[in-house]
């Protein structure tokens, strides 16, 4: 039975905020993030995984979430259908697995998170080289990208990890 | 004791993977050969463009009110600088007239129509860049409907950034030059030396390290040097002649010592992008 759930609004709102801001993000700081070290923001997947840790309540399909955000993602941003659309759900399952085993607090949540942004990188990379549509050693990727990707992802985590928190538990 | 995953899961998953890996050959090799992605795919991209506006513009226009902060404080140097440079202005342009009108005449008694210099700007604002550490792109706010077609040129606001990869109504993605991979359209350029001495290549690489594009392949008996410029040559019927790419930053032979390689430093504006325009070569 549904009811009027106004966690779910917020959530699918700030699904498609998010999903913008990673693009405006990367734009406006391109000088700062697109360096010598690659730091891609992935404010969509913060707010995903957010979901996931903190909505417990009312069931929500974050999967599905997931992989219509990975499908617009592909759609808008890279162009290449199918990447993101089954990284994304795969990266909030395994999620969901670690956060069940886990006991639940901010260093096991930050290692979780930072452990799936690691995962999606690799992942995505993986497809796009396999399929020859990006041509950069995969020993550059690991350096300049995927590690300082995972640090300043973590430290968004670390910043949103309150307020998001109880933003969620108020509206619940 | 209850199984992990059971097999219907696997099957499942394994289903998908494969169907994923089929969708996305399918958009690679739509994306290498056909000039337009499929209408599903176009009009799903046009409605995702419109509402990306509701943070994409509030943005741009933040960002654009810091830039005119920063303008103001400048103002002053400036304008001093500028004031040296308006006493030649108007003698260069009456020159630029001249010299046009002439070239004119000159083609007309030649019978050439366009020659490969002439080309239509479109001008479009960028709205979003990828956020992927391989795929250097981003998204333009003009598409099919404003003339923009794939493989066309993009240029900055110092020279050649990018080329079209995808063209949608309203929007369109642009590739950055740094990305070079095999099936992408790559750019004629020509180096031009003090002599006035040319040499024609194609950038087939970029070293990620230095932030420089490569020329590979180079058989010839002309000396080019440092701080040569490098400008597109107009050769190979898409990217317009005269377009500047950058500066020649090291000279050095391929891996065998037979071919010359040149490093080429592009202007520093590759990264800082605001209001980009897409070149439709006239033919």
């Amino acid at each position: 039975m549904r009811e009027h759930q106004p966690i779910r609004y917020v959530f699918i709102i700030g699904l498609f905020i998010s999903l913008f801001l990673d693009g405006s993000i990367s734009l406006i700081f391109s000088h700062l993030l697109y360096g010598k070290y690659i730091l891609v923001p992935s404010i969509t997947f913060a707010w995903l995984f957010f979901g996931m840790y903190f909505i417990n309540r009312t069931n929500e399909h974050v999967e599905i979430w997931a992989a219509i955000a990975g499908l617009l993602f592909d759609l808008f941003y890279t162009g290449i259908l199918g990447v993101y659309v089954i990284v994304f759900p795969i990266a909030i399952i395994i999620g969901r697995k670690l956060y069940r085993f886990l006991p639940m607090n901010i260093v096991t949540g930050l290692f979780s998170f930072a452990f799936n942004i690691a995962l999606i990188n690799v992942f995505a990379y993986g497809l796009n080289r396999l399929m020859n549509a990006t041509n950069m050693a995969a020993g550059y990727f690991l350096i300049h990208a995927v590690i300082p990707t995972v640090l300043f992802n973590s430290v968004l985590f670390l910043i949103l990890y309150v307020p998001i928190g109880v933003l969620f538990d108020r509206i619940e | 004791m209850r199984k992990f995953f059971s097999n219907r899961k696997w099957l499942t998953a394994i289903l998908i993977f494969i169907i994923c890996l089929g969708f996305i050959s399918v958009s690679v090799s739509t994306r290498n050969n056909k000039s337009m992605p499929p209408f599903i795919q176009r009009f799903g991209n046009d409605v995702v463009g419109i509402a990306s506006w509701t943070v994409a513009v509030p943005a741009n226009s933040v960002r654009h009110a810091g830039e005119t902060v920063n303008n103001l404080i400048n103002t002053y140097k400036e304008n001093q600088k500028l004031k040296a440079q308006v006493e030649t202005i108007t003698a260069t342009k009456v020159r630029d007239q001249a010299i046009q009108s002439e070239n004119d005449q000159l083609k007309r008694e030649l019978k050439i129509k366009s020659g490969l210099a002439d080309y239509n700007p479109i001008v479009a604002e960028a709205l979003v860049r990828t956020p992927s550490a391989w795929n250097d792109q981003f998204v333009i706010n003009k598409g099919s409907s404003a003339g923009v077609k794939k493989n066309m040129s993009v240029l900055g606001a110092k020279g050649l950034i990018g080329r079209v990869i995808e063209v949608n109504n309203s929007n369109s993605k642009v590739e950055l030059i740094s990305n070079t991979v095999d099936t992408d359209n790559k750019f004629p350029v020509e180096a031009t030396n003090s002599k006035g001495e040319t040499v024609n290549g194609i950038i087939n690489g970029y070293d990620r390290k230095t932030g420089q594009l490569i020329v590979g392949h180079l058989n010839t008996k002309i000396k080019i040097k440092v701080n040569d410029k490098v400008s597109t040559n107009g050769l190979g019927g898409i990217t317009p002649k005269g377009i500047y790419v950058g500066k020649v930053a090291k000279v050095t032979t391929d891996d065998y010592g037979t071919a010359t390689k040149l490093y080429i430093q592009t202007p520093a504006s590759m990264n800082d992008l605001e209001v980009v325009t897409v070149v439709d070569k006239t033919s």
